[in-house]
């Protein structure tokens, strides 16, 4: 392993689930950045980027729920400093 | 009764009502600097995530977002809901701040990076870079604050009395009960600025376009240049402005901070879903509130006087007007006391205390914290006089406001290394936020941008290769980070957190 690559998720038991979605969201943003820009020139009413765009954020909140929800307040105390 | 007794009883209500919820904060205000500075980490999810978002959405939007859409379109749109989608950094990189936080006793995203990097020039260096850029940011609030109460009330509220009601409520918010005053008064004011927007655009809509269905109607039929692919944004506009928001919750210390107070992980997730919630909704109103001022007030020779403008139509009644105003008031002031509070702790425990090694117990950290508040918030007064008077300053603070969030983002790579990268090291942290700052600063004081890409887009590439860089020909704290990295990896299952 190279020196650059020695991330700390190497050990990390909910490694595969970081990369899912670290890669969900870099594909939700490349659409954010591209499809208004591509794909909707031609779409002159709400119909278009503006529905896009509220669409697009409904389904990336969406996501993050689904992740948060999952978190759990397990021994929280015992932490807290 | 007149405009001039309306306008001062609206502003004295609002300031009344905000004292009394202060001075209620305080019953429950203990000792010590986390005490005063993060609430001793114990706000409930509720109050984290409305202080959380009247902290984030200042002026800027009913002000400058409305502006941006009246003149650009849809794009501003994209650009603002990219900053929302961007949270996504919250959910990864909040749990590790708010866990750190805990175990190292941070109070400051600064003393994270000192700590963790082993150096504590990074403190120093991350402090003073939050100096050059939030200063003229929160001026330039102080600003917008008094244009758009003279302009509303017709100079009932002076623009100089507007802007020092503005610094001292600021101050006396902050200093009566710490964060806990700041989260109190934080909450009332993101409902204040939430539901005068909202109440206004439905008024806005019926009265002057029948109905949703007729606005949207008209925008279809009026304006359909400004809905067709981004607007009349350039790509290259739209990368500049999103990309420095995209990052705005990792890069804004006043925001960090917040990381670091919900109670419990329950908290956390409420704070999270609250203010994704409060976002989508304060952002669509926004952007509909300046499209609506394209099709009522169309050709005014500024952008950001579409706020103005079309509050100033007569369908819009004086006592909806000053609605709004103390709405705005709200966005403004919720923004600034935040900066002031962090700043100050900032000042006192990345700079004097940790950064120059002085020998302060805890309760002079607190005193010299407490001192600080209004001798920046004086700073921050002075600026924006200066500026509204004179157009020598006026030049300097607009660049430097805009480069506010750009030159910020440049601390991001160090932020997401201290929590991902074993390897990287002191001096990259270091360089890539000096190079990165004195570039952003360069390219937009010179107003150069190569290839047609803004001052946030370069300083972020170029500090992350001098990141990388610097970092991987330099020694690592291989201690210290193992340490703070292995404490987190082994808790954060624990929480299931990703």
């Amino acid at each position: 392993m190279t020196q650059i690559g020695q991330l700390n998720l190497s050990a990390h038991p909910m490694k595969k689930s970081f990369w899912r979605w670290a890669g969900w969201f870099l594909f939700l943003f490349v659409l954010d950045f591209t499809l208004p820009f591509v794909f909707l020139n031609k779409i002159q009413t709400v119909l278009g980027s503006f529905l896009f765009w509220l669409v697009w954020i409904v389904v990336a909140i969406i996501s993050m729920f689904v992740i948060f929800l999952q978190w759990q307040d397990t021994e929280t105390r015992k932490d807290a400093h | 009764m007149n405009d001039t007794v309306m306008s001062w009883t609206a502003l004295l209500i609002y300031v009344v009502i905000g004292i009394v919820v202060a001075v209620f904060a305080r019953k429950r205000l203990g000792g010590g600097m986390n005490e005063f500075f993060l609430a001793n980490r114990q706000l409930g999810g509720f109050i984290a995530a409305l202080t959380y978002a009247a902290t984030t959405y200042s002026a800027f939007m009913m002000v400058g977002l409305a502006g941006l859409t009246y003149k650009l379109g849809v794009g501003a749109l994209g650009f603002e809901l990219t900053y929302l989608g961007g949270l996504v950094l919250v959910v990864f990189f909040g749990p590790r701040f708010w866990l750190a936080g805990r175990k190292f006793d941070y109070l400051t995203h600064a003393q994270l990076l000192a700590d963790r990097y082993d150096n504590r020039a990074v403190g120093i260096i991350a402090t003073i870079l939050c100096l050059i850029f939030l200063i003229p940011y929160a001026a330039i609030q102080l600003m917008g604050i008094g244009y758009l109460l003279a302009g509303i009330t017709n100079g009932a509220i002076p623009l100089v009395i507007a802007m020092a009601v503005a610094t001292l409520l600021a101050v006396v918010w902050s200093n009566i009960a710490g964060l806990r005053s700041v989260a109190w008064t934080d909450a009332l004011q993101a409902v204040i600025m939430l539901v005068t927007s909202i109440v206004t655009l439905c008024f806005v809509v019926y009265k002057g376009f029948g109905g949703f269905g007729g606005f949207f109607n008209r925008m279809n039929q009026d304006i359909p240049q400004l809905l067709a692919g981004p607007g009349l944004f350039q790509f290259q506009v739209f990368l500049g402005l999103s990309l420095p928001w995209m990052f705005f919750s990792l890069s804004n210390p006043q925001v960090t901070q917040r990381l670091f107070v919900p109670k419990s992980v329950a908290a956390f997730k409420q704070m999270i879903a609250g203010f994704l919630i409060f976002g989508l909704i304060y952002t669509v109103v926004s952007v509909l509130w300046g499209f609506s001022a394209r099709l009522l007030v169309p050709g005014l020779s500024s952008p950001d006087l579409a706020t103005p403008s079309l509050l100033g139509l007569p369908l819009i009644p004086r006592l909806v007007a000053l609605i709004v105003m103390v709405g705005i008031l709200s966005a403004a002031i919720s923004t600034i006391d935040s900066i002031l509070l962090t700043l100050a702790s900032m000042c006192t425990r990345d700079l004097l205390k940790n950064g120059f090694k002085t020998d302060l117990s805890e309760q002079s950290e607190l005193a010299v914290g407490k001192y600080v508040i209004p001798v920046l918030a004086a700073i921050f007064f002075v600026f924006a006089y200066w500026a509204h008077g004179r157009k020598g300053l006026a030049f300097m603070i607009a660049p430097l406001s805009a480069a506010a969030s750009a030159g910020l983002l440049v601390a991001v790579p160090a932020i997401v290394g201290a929590f991902f990268w074993r390897r990287a090291t002191a001096a990259g942290a270091l360089s890539s936020m000096i190079v990165g700052a004195v570039l952003v600063l360069f390219l937009q004081f010179s107003d150069y941008k190569p290839l047609g890409l803004w001052p946030g887009v370069w300083g972020f590439l170029v500090c992350l290769i001098v990141f990388i860089g610097v970092s991987l020909v330099t020694r690592a704290p291989e201690k210290k980070a193992q340490v703070f990295l292995d404490y987190l990896a082994e808790t954060l299952s624990r929480h299931r957190f990703l």
